[in-house]
């Protein structure tokens, strides 16, 4: 097992281009799958092609286990990669294609009938290893090409948008695989993936990237809760996290949200943390499945501040789209489904305070967040 | 040839499909299909690839013609008129965009075709608002040959909703888009079809994406309308194995089994586990004519313990996949069943833990194993 470490890495194409990726440091743990995840352009792959070795770097260092290897050629780094279309050999049997790496580097027939055994259980193919790939489903050659990856024990495996040729319940199925498959072996992996749903499922730590720049690497669960600006928060999540704005009120512990008419405290704890940077004016975030939506009317009892424009079910979960009464912004709202609500109900909105994120306005840095 | 009317009746108003079948080189690809879209309704054609969602849609434009049946617009016997006659707006999954006109002539060319007499003034308004909405108002002077692929699919979206049709069928229309992009548009392209007076189709793959935009759903499977309903309707009360096979990420686990007769009870059988049905299943499992059944058991309506546990199905974790919000967790049972469950909390869970499951019996169903049908009783 080995860490792969980014040590002040830089890349850019030619002069005229900004840096595909800029000063990224960034440490993939000893058997760990760590996810890139960004929009198009955010240096996702850049970065995976110079840990391959098919691009040169522009500044920086690449470790392998602490070893550089940016001066080592793509087929010296000891690593294997998986694509999203395969890359199978078509007239070979699923036990040959896992076979092949071995065959190549001339290792022994004892032992790459073991090793390609090994695989073959682990990845539930034993029985139809006789099989043409070109016989399998599209999720059961993918497996298949990992099992190619992980026969000859890398030290690092690359998964390059390694489900987006799949149907929806391939891709749910092999979701799980991957992510079994990459703990039983225990082998350092990076994925690169435009889906935050991928990424989540199956990563261990995701980085996320925008125009080159490192934003966050973190675990998902802490990626959700505590993302480290309003960037990385608006992009996990679906829906995204609401965000709007608050005022800090006179006794510090408290904060107003004028657009709903409501006051929350956050207590003492969480304002000395924020209070002692600076800050241009306060951004609340919120996830959808943390508003609390009552059914509301015009009276002073329980008086609505919004109204339902849109319902989304989705199963499961039902998720709102409502209008602030007071200046018709929209947050949205995620509720157990199916829900009651309908589109025209007034409802009345209410933020709890402990599942708060509280950015700066101009600079969108969540100002609890410490790296 | 023409097959007999089932019922005379046809709807006065939006569209209709009454016994309409499809066979191509003797391959029968859509099978006595029954639809009615009522004006201002949206009616989500959910199937797998192949299913005939395609087909379906050419025959309501007019470019295939059916091998039996009958199509109505607004009470009118459509079946044997032209294309061009039946004011049917389609948005191809193929997109079909004129290679040498920009984004915004694409756009505006079904207008032109129609208008006598220039563009009406407010027209080029609409038009700037449309790809505002779709996110390619930046674009609008490229060429389809310097889009990427979902640039090209929102460029086609927009000609599609540009039109004021008799019918809007949209094909696939988000599927080439990213994640994000693709929750985002479902949501605002709904709420630009509110404010239309046409019945629309709109057809996918994907389930969820159905319930999403959906008044009714209607489910597509090897050439047979499956089940029609309310996006409730096909979530709470699958007709079919097949339909909730498609609905739900993940979606529901299904286990083959068989019924057995217990002294005042019934069991539920298979390799995984025993168990006796609560009231409500037993009496619906009287529904079922053999022994063979499936039983559906929700995702979300299932919970891990550990421990010794009688009363749960005993299990070993062999994935986990958390999402921040909930976590999906696959299990597997001693024979080698995979149950998968979604929770809001996996803790201190670690692959090739023991575990029970227990379920809630409110979230279970029950399914003839011979004709996959649900088997419900309907109070």
């Amino acid at each position: 097992m080995t860490a792969v470490e980014f040590q002040s890495v830089s890349k850019r194409y030619s002069a005229e281009t900004p840096l595909a990726v800029a000063n990224l440091n960034l440490l993939c743990r000893e058997g760990e799958l760590l996810a890139l995840l960004g929009p198009s352009g955010c240096g996702k792959s850049s970065t995976l092609k110079m840990a391959a070795g098919l691009e040169d770097l522009t500044e920086g260092e690449i470790l392998f286990g602490g070893r550089p290897v940016s001066a080592l050629s793509a087929g010296r780094r000891n690593i294997a990669m998986v694509f999203e279309d395969y890359c199978l050999y078509p007239n070979l049997t699923i036990e040959d294609n896992i076979a092949f790496p071995l065959s190549v580097r001339g290792v022994d027939k004892n032992e790459r009938r073991q090793r390609v055994g090994d695989v073959l259980a682990m990845l539930g193919l034993h029985d139809i290893a006789k099989r043409k790939v070109t016989d399998l489903s599209g999720g059961a050659q993918q497996r298949v090409a990992i099992g190619r990856a992980m026969v000859r024990d890398p030290d690092l495996i690359l998964f390059d948008e390694p489900l987006s040729h799949l149907d929806g319940d391939q891709r749910i199925h092999l979701r799980a695989e991957i992510s079994r498959l990459q703990k039983t072996r225990g082998i350092t992996s990076i994925l690169v993936t435009h889906d935050q749903n991928e990424a989540t499922a199956m990563a261990d730590r995701i980085a996320i990237m925008k125009g080159g720049v490192l934003q966050q690497v973190d675990t998902p669960a802490r990626l959700y809760a505590r993302p480290a600006n309003t960037f990385v928060a608006n992009f996990i999540g679906e829906p995204p996290m609401n965000l709007f704005p608050g005022e800090i009120g006179d006794d510090a512990g408290r904060i107003t949200i004028p657009m709903l008419g409501e006051d929350i405290v956050i207590g003492d704890e969480r304002r000395h943390a924020f209070a002692a940077r600076r800050h241009s004016g306060l951004t609340l975030g919120l996830r959808p499945e943390h508003l609390i939506v009552e059914a509301a009317g015009d009276g002073a009892e329980r008086q609505a501040n919004a109204v339902v424009t849109y319902r989304e079910p989705r199963g499961d979960a039902d998720s709102l789209v409502l209008r602030i009464l007071r200046d018709t912004s929209t947050m949205v709202a995620e509720l157990a489904g199916p829900c009651t609500f309908r589109t025209g109900d007034k409802v009345r909105l209410r933020v709890p305070a402990a599942n708060t994120n509280l950015f700066d306005s101009e600079s969108g840095v969540n100002l609890e967040f410490d790296t | 040839m023409t097959a007999p009317l089932k019922s005379c009746k046809t709807a006065a108003d939006g569209l209709q499909l009454l016994n309409v079948s499809k066979t191509f080189d003797q391959t029968e690809v859509l099978h006595d299909i029954d639809l009615t879209v009522a004006p201002g309704e949206v009616l989500a054609l959910v199937g797998p690839s192949g299913a005939g969602k395609t087909t379906l849609c050419r025959i309501i434009a007019g470019l295939e013609t059916p091998s039996s049946g009958q199509c109505y617009m607004n009470g009118t016997d459509m079946t044997a008129m032209p294309p061009g006659d039946r004011r049917v707006a389609m948005m191809f999954e193929s997109y079909a965009l004129y290679p040498h006109l920009s984004v915004g002539d694409n756009v505006r060319s079904p207008l032109l075709a129609r208008a006598k007499g220039g563009l009406p003034p407010t027209a080029g308004q609409h038009i700037e608002q449309l790809l505002a909405v779709l996110e390619i108002a930046h674009l609008s002077d490229r060429l389809p040959s310097e889009l990427s692929g979902g640039q090209k699919q929102r460029t086609a979206l927009a000609r599609a909703l540009i039109q004021n049709p008799n019918a809007l069928l949209l094909d696939e229309p988000i599927s080439h888009l990213d994640a994000k992009l693709r929750h985002k548009l479902r949501g605002e392209i709904r709420q630009i079809l509110n404010a239309r007076p046409h019945p629309t189709i709109w057809s996918t793959p994907d389930g969820l994406e159905g319930l999403s935009v959906g008044d009714r759903i209607a489910v597509l499977i090897a050439g047979r309308i499956e089940q029609i309903g309310t996006p409730e309707d096909i979530w709470l009360r699958p007709a079919s194995v097949k339909v909730a096979r498609l609905f739900g990420d993940p979606p529901m686990n299904i286990l083959p089994g068989e019924l057995q007769d217990g002294q005042g009870r019934i069991d539920f059988h298979c390799r995984s586990m025993t168990m006796t049905l609560p009231p409500a299943l037993a009496a619906s499992a009287k529904a079922i004519k053999g022994r063979a059944a499936f039983l559906g058991l929700r995702p979300n309506g299932l919970t891990l313990h550990r421990g010794d546990d009688q009363s749960a199905i005993a299990t070993t974790v062999y994935s986990i996949e958390s999402f921040g919000k909930y976590a999906i967790v696959t299990l597997i049972t001693p024979p080698g069943d995979l149950i998968k469950l979604k929770t809001a909390d996996v803790q201190d869970l670690k692959l090739g833990d023991d575990v029970g499951v227990r379920y809630a019996s409110d979230q279970l169903l029950l399914f003839d194993g011979t004709t996959g049908r649900a088997a419900y009783v309907y109070s």
